[in-house]
């Protein structure tokens, strides 16, 4: 038991001790907030609004100081109208002789509480009242929801002549009006975020660690729907100056003491056969207000908008790269005649947060054999899943690949003409991802997408497309296939969607298929019904199979060759067999020690200490060594290069000296009634 | 024999049918779990191990009175869970905890993990915030990070540390039961045994009782003195760790068995001939699960009239577990002993014919 317990605290929990070590793409979420402030200043339409609406408070504040005018009787000339710049008034005076400029400046205010009364009441209401009905649902949201439609229904003009007929006229009470209809709003749009985010975990936890329902509302899903309800409440507060001024010219919102800019309208009205002036100014005041506020709200959104898809607006393809003067590293074991020939690719990343780059992917050199499986296994932050997507030409963005050769049979593909790379990359590469279900579209039938690249790619005709799609499906083992065809993505089972991903994949014939953790979402007894398709193809069609996956269990099942991948190099190649019977480089030896296996338990359970470290702090030297057992002072001098050792490559320098513990190590499975694994050999 | 701290009694859960796409269409209702009964004891560890689907996750959140089942009781202590009405007593809140899969999703974004920990120890404990502040950081070193995280957000963190941050939230109001729902399903190898290593201690050092509800009975087998096994609404085995994981006496926990796969090819290559031999019909649970029959029946090899008919009652296994299938008392009459004897196929046209030994 002390040894169980000191084994944790050493090796276990050591890693957990260093400091935090995001994958670039949880980082790039780390400086959220200041990024969020960075992408609004850059947006200037939405800046320009927020100057403009700044200016507007301004003047609103200090309306009394920016004129030597009152607002209501400002001249000796009560009768006069003056033209602008007349008389010293820079924008002339009304039919009573008000001077228009003060008249403006004072209308800011009114505009400005006007639209704060109308949506702080929105506010008061609508949030409480979403939050409830969102998060009770059931009979409270359905009468909740049925109020809601009936308050809606009524026009704004009218709810508000209702008001004032009961609590008598003025500014206020009209915007109580206009407030209450907006609440609506408020209401519906939190309750659609809130049904949402009910659906989070860490409502589940919150709830489970004891925390009211009053608690949990507004400490923890109030806080996650706040970016809509701001943006929302930008937008209202523009309506909500509409509004005021439509009632103020109705007269029924300010009365002819305030100088609101609808009331200016309204006095305009009755001198507008002399000369349409008077309404200009407090008209182009309420235009550029309302677009003012609708230009912050939509670039609120787009930088909150933006926060969740992650910057990634785009893909990019693999640039060339100068051969390096070097010596040329060892060949990866393999064929003589490989598939696929991929030198010296890397990939790098900006740094989140500073302009320097970080390389993520170094040096990666494969070759895959034809009709031959190869897999590409490492943790995730390891490089594994962007060095498949870069053979695809998908890099996202601002990801830049760039390598010193890509041979696809006898193809160099590294500098070709965009156009040719694409038709190239559809017709002979397939792909299939980890999600199935949402790598198809769910808007289409499944026969449509199956269907597209035979008529994009081979020119096929709409009824042979159809023909060929169904043939597709009884080969991946889809029933019923010509029912299915017109089956939608959402009438798929995970197992059954992967298959259909398979199908369209495979559409074109390919000569290679890159599965992108093709099982990893799939229950254990459909993987393998999966792995069995997969390597069935392999054989019978003669594709290559570039297989990216954590699993050492599935890489046994259907993999020829192995390459071993940690923090963006490869560590360790060489024929399945080789590597994890008798494994190379430390690494592989800890990932094979910590899969969980069918066996008798004893002890703590294997574990590689620490974590995959961030692209940021790869050393120049070994990657590995500081979670390395076998670590020593000639691991701490420089980069280590790969060499050969046995049958496989490996990237350590202490490789000959170490005795590695391969999979045989490990106890066998013994299940009674079961055949016994004869040793390396296959069982007759 | 004392009481078990967790009894779960003949549980039936079911969700009410949605309404279709037309007003007037009543969808049939979802029986997620049917009379399922399991115990733990004090500090011990169930496995709850199924496919999506089986019902184990269902299960799970009525323990935490998340939902009422539709018959059945639930207790656990002194709290008779199934008898709560709408409000849940803060003392069961204090007693039950979780920790759920999703590392990203189960922590709030916008809560330091100060502030998240904290939390339990504010509601259950009245602590002050200097306090809660305190002992969140005693806890964190617990589950071996560093105190001086207590002001960062949730995202600054890796998908082990956030579930080592989920542990200690769950820890903080000294529970005596945690449900543990896929905890390192979505954690690399690496960092999976890292996680088991650490829940293995802290049970060592509080004495809480774990239900860990998992897909991958490899993870479960090590963590776990008992497992039972779902499939599609029922517990179908249920037994000692490694009785169940060497001596299966249900054919799908055998399909289980053999769809793990194993890192050593020479070993795989038994496993997968063996999955290949085993899996019949299509693969995974789907449409709702049947009332009066062997949910399993339409993908099992061994499937005979009978468990198309009725479901099996509870039969002992030879290794002191319990199963629930036909093959034991009809057919080929295993009575308790493992499926595996059974050699695949060959069944088949037994079950057909009339048993003749019955």
């Amino acid at each position: 038991m002390s040894d169980a317990l000191a084994g944790l605290g050493g090796s276990a929990d050591a890693g957990a001790l260093a400091s935090p070590a995001p994958v670039p793409q949880e980082s790039a979420a780390g400086a959220t907030r200041s990024r969020f402030w960075a992408r609004l200043l850059r947006n200037k339409v939405a800046m320009a609004g927020a100057i403009y609406l700044v200016l507007v408070v301004i003047a609103a504040i200090f309306a009394p100081l920016l004129t030597s005018h009152d607002e209501t009787f400002a001249t000796r000339f009560q009768d006069i109208l003056f033209s602008p710049g007349e008389a010293g008034y820079v924008l002339g005076t009304d039919h009573v002789g008000r001077d228009i400029l003060t008249r403006i400046f004072f209308g800011a205010r009114y505009a400005l509480i006007a639209g704060a009364e109308a949506v702080l009441v929105a506010l008061v209401i609508g949030v409480p009242f979403g939050l409830a009905i969102g998060y009770f649902r059931g009979w409270a949201d359905r009468i909740g929801m049925r109020f809601v439609e009936i308050v809606v229904a009524v026009p704004a003009v009218v709810m508000a002549m209702a008001i004032i007929t009961g609590l008598g006229t003025g500014l206020t009470n009209a915007m109580l009006a206009i407030g209450l209809v907006f609440s609506m709003i408020i209401t519906r749009l939190v309750r659609a975020e809130v049904f949402a985010a009910r659906e989070e975990f860490y409502v589940d936890g919150a709830r489970a660690a004891g925390a009211s329902d009053r608690r949990v509302m507004w400490r923890h899903i109030l806080p996650n729907v706040a970016p809509p309800l701001i943006v929302q409440t930008t937008l209202l507060f523009a309506q909500a100056v509409l509004a005021e001024a439509a009632l103020s010219f109705l007269g029924i919102g300010a009365d002819a003491s305030q100088a609101s800019w609808g009331r200016m309208l309204r006095d305009a009205e009755l001198s507008i056969d002399r000369t349409i002036w008077p309404a200009i100014p407090p008209g182009i005041a309420i235009f550029l207000t309302v677009v003012a506020f609708n230009v912050f709200g939509d670039g609120l959104r787009d930088a909150f908008a933006r926060e969740a898809r992650g910057g990634r607006v785009g893909v990019g393809d693999v640039v060339p790269k100068e051969r390096s003067a070097a010596a040329a590293p060892p060949r990866p074991p393999g064929s003589d005649d490989p598939l696929l020939i991929l030198r010296g690719l890397d990939i790098v990343f900006p740094k989140p947060g500073e302009g320097t780059d970080m390389t993520v992917v170094r040096d990666v050199n494969l070759d895959i054999g034809r009709g031959e499986v190869m897999a590409l296994v490492g943790e995730s932050g390891s490089g594994k899943t962007i060095t498949g997507l870069s053979l695809m030409g998908l890099v996202p963005d601002p990801g830049q690949a760039s390598a010193e050769s890509i041979v696809l049979d006898g193809r160099e593909l590294v500098g070709m003409d965009f156009n040719d790379l694409r038709w190239i990359r559809g017709r002979e590469i397939g792909i299939i991802f980890q999600e199935p279900s949402a790598a198809l579209n769910p808007a289409y039938t499944v026969g449509r997408q199956v269907a597209e690249p035979l008529r994009v790619h081979l020119g096929m005709s709409k009824r042979e497309a159809r023909e060929r799609a169904i043939e597709l499906f009884a080969e991946v083992g889809i029933p019923d296939p010509h029912k299915r065809i017109d089956a939608f993505p959402h009438q798929f089972s995970g197992g059954m969607a992967q298959r259909v991903m398979i199908a369209m994949a495979l559409s074109c014939e390919p000569k290679l298929l890159i599965a992108d953790e093709p099982t990893t979402a799939l229950d254990v007894t459909v993987q393998g019904q999966m792995l069995d398709l997969v390597g069935e193809l392999a054989r019978s069609r003669g594709v290559s199979v570039l297989l990216i996956t954590h699993d050492l269990g599935v890489v046994a099942d259907l993999a020829d060759r192995v390459a071993v991948m940690y923090a963006g190099e490869i560590v360790e190649t060489g024929r399945l067999t080789d590597v994890f019977a008798t494994p190379r480089h430390p690494y592989t030896e800890g990932l094979i020690a910590a899969i969980p296996r069918n066996e008798p338990r004893s002890g703590d359970l294997p574990t590689i200490p620490g974590v995959v470290p961030p692209p940021w702090e790869w050393p120049d030297r070994c990657h590995f060594a500081d979670r390395c057992p076998y670590e020593a002072i000639e691991c701490r001098r420089g980069p280590v290069d790969l060499r050969q050792l046995g049958a496989s490559l490996t990237r350590c320098e202490r490789s000959h000296e170490l005795e590695l513990r391969g999979v045989q190590h490990a106890a066998v499975v013994a299940i009674a009634g079961w055949e016994q694994p004869t040793g390396e050999g296959e069982p007759a | 024999m004392s009481e078990p701290l967790l009894d779960i009694d003949d549980v039936t859960i079911v969700f009410p049918g949605g309404r279709g796409a037309l007003p007037w269409q009543k969808l049939p209702e979802v029986r997620a779990v049917q009379h399922v009964s399991l115990q733990i004891d004090a500090g011990d560890t169930l496995g709850l191990v199924g496919e999506s689907g089986s019902g184990k996750t269902t299960l799970g959140r009525a323990v935490l009175r998340f939902l009422r089942p539709e018959s059945g009781s639930i207790r656990l202590g002194d709290f008779d869970v199934t008898g709560f009405g709408r409000q849940v007593p803060t003392e069961y809140r204090k007693t039950v905890q979780v920790v759920f899969q999703d590392p990203v999703g189960s922590l709030n974004p916008s809560m330091v993990v100060g502030a998240i920990i904290a939390e339990p120890l504010r509601i259950h404990f009245g602590m002050d915030s200097s306090a809660a502040r305190e002992r969140a950081g005693e806890l964190l070193e617990q589950v071996g990070l560093q105190r001086h995280y207590l002001d960062r957000y949730p995202h600054e963190f890796s998908g082990g540390q956030r579930q080592r941050i989920a542990v200690a939230r769950a820890l903080a109001t000294e529970p005596d039961l945690l449900v543990l729902d896929e905890p390192v399903s979505a954690l690399d190898v690496s960092t999976q045994s890292q996680v088991i290593n650490l829940l293995e201690r802290l049970q060592r050092e509080t004495g809480a009782a774990y239900l860990l509800i998992a897909h991958d009975l490899a993870v479960v087998r090590h963590t776990c003195h008992r497992i039972a096994v779902m499939y599609h609404s029922r517990v179908v085995e249920l037994g000692e760790s490694d009785d169940i994981c060497e001596r299966p006496t249900h054919p799908y926990t055998e399909l289980l068995l053999a769809s793990i796969p194993d890192p050593d090819p020479a070993v795989q290559h038994v496993k997968s001939q063996r999955r290949r031999e085993l899996a019949q019909g299509v693969a995974g649970a789907s449409g709702r699960a049947p009332t009066g029959s062997c949910p399993f029946a339409e993908r099992c090899p061994h499937v005979m009239d009978v468990c198309r008919e009725s479901f099996p009652e509870p039969i002992p296994t030879a290794t002191g577990g319990t199963v629930w299938c036909h093959l034991h008392t009809s057919g080929p009459m295993l009575g308790g002993r493992p499926v595996s004897e059974l050699a695949a196929g060959s069944s088949m046209a037994e079950a057909s014919a009339p048993a003749a030994d019955g």
